[in-house]
């Protein structure tokens, strides 16, 4: 009995190689007949080379896509809460909730301007990101189909009802043409009404929005030409402590660091089999393949570039916004290879329109709390952090400057208040000088010390911007 | 002749001291009486608070204007046990006296007392031209604004909506 | 008949079967697990004829290599930034990649014994290893000629070269070399597929019958091995990779060295 159940077995093994030999054969039988090709076998068609390079579908985390500045307003006190701070992803998630259900449906009215201030005066949240979004690409994130005629969104305020306990309102402006829509919103967040009750400044740093100084009209009395700030401009009135920052190279010795050269290799599609490895004498390494070369410079730089606009890195080929979120994935992905300080996060630069094809160009820039870190155009010849520029669906040229950014701790640099260091602009004699939009801190690199120092920067209606170093040593 | 020559000698001298601390940097007077009042009025635009009698319920105010460039500006607050305004000072005891620069732009946070506070504001640009702007702020507590709120949620009006 | 018999002619069957497919072309490829470029006679013979009737230029059937087995690129160091090299101890000159120098010799007269021997012992202090060269001796005016060629495994490595000349009183060495990491050779896996060396035969006779002068009449050589790649013309890499590559040579002296991966000719020699 034994030996026929051996046979039995025997028998469907030698029917299942048959099975495999045969459609083996099969295949090579049929790439035969044409003649100058060769054959692959079976494996390759299912591990090959020969299809299109995969598309990047990764899915995006919305990380470089969150608001720059959550601001917590109670009665005229106005806390910063930025990527940092604890209270930041939680009440990031409480609005993602908030902002799916609000845009579902119908109701939102105009208000006023004057309604938007009072909110922000009284008790709310303000959510303003680092550039503006196309309203289709904006409600894209949250939900399928949105109610409401905007053209961008670059800031909205939720807030209570003072005399109703369990009532909301989201106040959304748009951000092309400043109309402030208003709308009841059937969605409780008892979190973000208790965390606007209980914020108050405790730390020395006064700030008021331009509105509330009435530093925002042009309403001359007897004073001429004073300078006018955009309303929602938040002004530091006191002085502001910034944290010191060390830079470090990623690609310090990147030629014998193969783990990571080899897993940013195979996001950018790279066939680590067939590709070629150069090392330079400056320990650059390059990498060259059919479809293009990636440089990995010492000097601590990303640099991918394909060799025509045919070809590159394949985004997702639905909508053009569905391939803008495609490359904002394949910047994350490549940004959480990269041993990044964690108190760095990574935002995007440039406003999000109506791209009207599959072609463009997207900037990011790196931050440490509310700073950015701006990258000196003579050292890389490049304005941003990450250049990305897309052609036809097709990621063309990729640079990353790939350096790590931390906090040293305990080691802090008062700068002088925003009112400060507008006079000192003011004082080297611009005279196109009428209208400030924003004024910001973010870090520069002094080439004179070698180090990055936080100095105050303040942007013109024209988008000039005049970096200001009004710091004290503590 | 030379009494006569050093009492004469002696007036001049004591004039021109008393003339001296005026001319000097025209430090700030520690205290104002309550009739002060300035000698132009284009030197200083206060923007906050809008008015010259304002309410609010929170205890920090602060106090924008725009002003000439190189003004000095110090803040008052009259007190009624002295009858004079008295020069306001931080937390660390440092007089609230700046000079505005270039930009113009003057922005200073000062704490109230409850109730009524009487606020003047003096805009210097030399020691005899200069700028007085009163302000009357009242603080409402928390107290009265529960009784007011108390009052008014029972026919449904929002405390905001009256003291817009 | 009983079920047991039946299995039994079953089995046989089937075992049969399975040693024909496996054996019958095609199926033994499922044991090597490498990509490979295979040609069968009638291409063979057709480009054979084609290169014939256009370019007037003959190929023998035997020249023509029907299977090869594709290589995996290698990572090679440029001689001239290893250790080996720059504690040397020789007056060396380096232009680009390419070095050169001599060693001064009493007066001496070198055969190819002992030239060979001393040469084997001036690259061991270079670091080339024996196995990774071919030497080929022969004679001209001055004195004995030694050509060193690079290969790895029994594929030669192309465009590594190093010329030796040892006159009565000294050696001189020029050339350009890549040692490599590993002594064998390792064979590219499935996915990978080979250009067919018959494109690249064919568009060597087009680019052959293009020169007038002493125009070629017959492809004398073909042979398959790597090639060291450069990134960019103008940039001396300390390392780089070896692709595998096709040789063609004809009878007048025309050498053109072919992709294997994607066909594109990587350099022509005269």
């Amino acid at each position: 009995m034994k030996i026929e159940r051996l046979k039995s077995i025997l028998l469907v093994l030698l029917v299942i190689s048959s099975i495999v030999l045969t459609i083996n054969k099969w295949f090579n039988e049929k790439l035969w007949p044409e003649g100058y090709n060769f054959f692959s076998n079976v494996k390759n068609h299912i591990f090959s080379d020969t299809k299109e390079k995969s598309d990047f579908d990764y899915e995006i985390t919305e990380d470089i896509l969150n608001p720059s500045k959550i601001i917590l307003n109670n009665s005229g006190s106005h806390v910063l809460h930025s990527r940092n701070s604890d209270k930041y992803s939680s009440l990031m998630e409480e609005i993602k909730t908030l902002l799916a259900n609000v845009a579902k449906s119908d109701g939102f009215d105009a208000v006023d301007e004057s309604e938007w201030n009072n909110i922000l005066k009284s008790k709310s949240c303000y959510f303003a990101y680092p550039v503006s979004f196309d309203a289709d690409f904006f409600f894209s994130n949250f939900t399928d189909e949105y109610k409401l005629q905007i053209n961008a969104v670059k800031e909205f305020v939720v807030c209570g009802d003072l005399r109703i306990p369990s009532v909301m309102y989201i106040y959304i402006k748009d951000a092309v043409d400043g109309v402030i829509y208003k709308k009841r919103v059937n969605f409780e967040s008892q979190y973000i009404l208790e965390e606007i009750d209980a914020s108050y400044t405790n730390s020395d740093e006064i700030t008021y929005f331009s509105f509330e100084l009435n530093f925002d009209t042009e309403d001359e009395q007897a004073v001429e030409n004073a300078i006018v700030i955009d309303p929602d401009v938040l002004i530091n009135i006191s002085e502001k402590k910034v944290p010191v920052i060390s830079e470090a190279n990623l690609f310090d010795n990147i030629a014998k660091n193969s783990d990571l050269y080899n897993s940013v290799l195979s996001l950018f599609g790279y066939n680590t089999s067939t590709i070629r490895k150069y090392i330079e004498k400056d320990n650059s390494i390059v990498f060259v393949e059919n479809y293009g070369t990636i440089k990995f410079h010492s000097s601590g730089v990303l640099d991918y570039k394909s060799i025509d606009s045919t070809k590159g890195v394949s985004l997702s080929q639905g909508s053009v916004f569905d391939c803008v979120n495609s490359c904002i994935a394949m910047v994350e992905s490549v940004t959480s290879l990269m041993d990044f300080g964690a108190d760095m996060h990574c935002k995007i630069s440039c406003d999000i329109k109506d791209f009207s094809s599959n072609s463009f160009k997207l900037v990011f820039d790196y931050y440490i709390d509310d700073n950015m870190i701006i990258v000196p155009y003579e050292q890389y010849n490049a304005n941003h952090a990450v250049e990305v520029e897309v052609s036809s669906g097709k990621i063309v040229s990729y640079r990353q400057i790939c350096k790590s950014y931390e906090i040293v701790a305990n080691e802090y640099i008062t700068c002088s208040s925003a009112i400060d260091a507008i006079d000192k602009v003011q004082a080297m004699g611009n005279d196109s000088f009428v209208r400030v939009s924003d004024i910001f801190t973010a870090y520069t690199f002094d080439t004179a010390s070698k180090k990055w120092v936080p100095s105050w920067h303040i942007e013109d209606s024209n988008g000039e911007i005049s970096t200001v170093v009004t710091k004290r040593e503590e | 002749m030379l009494k006569k020559f050093r009492i004469f000698t002696a007036a001049v001298l004591i004039l021109a001291l008393s003339v001296v601390p005026t001319l000097v940097g025209f430090a700030s007077a520690n205290s104002l009486p309550s009739y002060y009042s300035g000698t132009v009025d284009y030197l200083i635009d206060i923007r906050n608070p809008e008015t010259i009698v304002s309410t609010t319920t929170n205890r920090n105010c602060v106090i924008s204007a725009v002003a000439v460039k190189g003004t000095k500006v110090t803040l008052y607050a009259y007190n009624s046990a002295t009858g004079a305004y008295e020069i306001l000072r931080n937390a660390y005891g440092e007089k609230l006296e700046t000079y505005v620069g270039s930009s113009g732009l003057y922005v200073q946070q000062i704490t109230l007392k409850d109730g009524l506070n009487s606020i003047m504001v003096v805009a210097n640009s030399s020691s005899v031209t200069y700028e007085v702007v009163k302000l009357e702020i009242s603080l409402l507590n928390q107290g009265y604004m529960n009784n007011v709120n108390a009052k008014f949620r029972s026919n449904g009006i929002g405390v905001k909506d009256v003291f817009r | 008949m009983s079920w047991n018999k039946i299995k039994t002619f079953l089995i046989i069957l089937f075992v049969l079967i399975n040693l024909y497919l496996i054996f019958s072309a095609g199926g033994i490829e499922l044991f090597f697990s490498g990509s490979t470029g295979k040609l069968d006679e009638d291409t063979v013979n057709s480009t054979i004829s084609v290169i014939k009737k256009n370019y007037d230029i003959k190929v023998d059937y035997n020249l023509i290599p029907k299977k090869l087995r594709c290589l995996n690129n290698i990572d090679v160091t440029n001689l001239i930034y290893t250790d080996n090299f720059e504690k040397i101890g020789y007056d060396i000159s380096v232009q680009d990649s390419e070095f050169d120098f001599s060693i001064n010799t009493d007066a001496y007269s070198y055969n190819e014994e002992n030239a060979k021997k001393e040469l084997v012992d001036i690259l061991s202090r270079l670091g080339i290893e024996s196995s990774s060269y071919n030497l080929a001796f022969s004679k001209n005016d001055s004195g004995l000629i030694c050509r060193i060629y690079g290969k790895i495994d029994n594929y030669p490595i192309f465009n590594n070269y190093i010329e030796a000349s040892f006159t009565s009183r000294s050696i001189t060495l020029y050339g350009i070399w890549y040692k490599t990491e590993s002594k064998k050779t390792e064979f590219a896996n499935s996915g990978i597929k080979m250009k067919s060396v018959v494109n690249s035969l064919i568009d060597a006779s087009r680019r052959a019958s293009l020169v007038k002068e002493n125009k070629a009449k017959i492809i004398s050589n073909i042979d398959y091995g790597y090639f060291v790649s450069y990134y960019d013309e103008n940039a001396v890499s300390k390392s780089a990779s070896a692709i595998p590559c096709y040789m063609i040579e004809t009878d007048n002296g025309l050498k053109y060295y072919y992709d294997v991966l994607n066909g594109n000719l990587l350099k022509q020699e005269d």
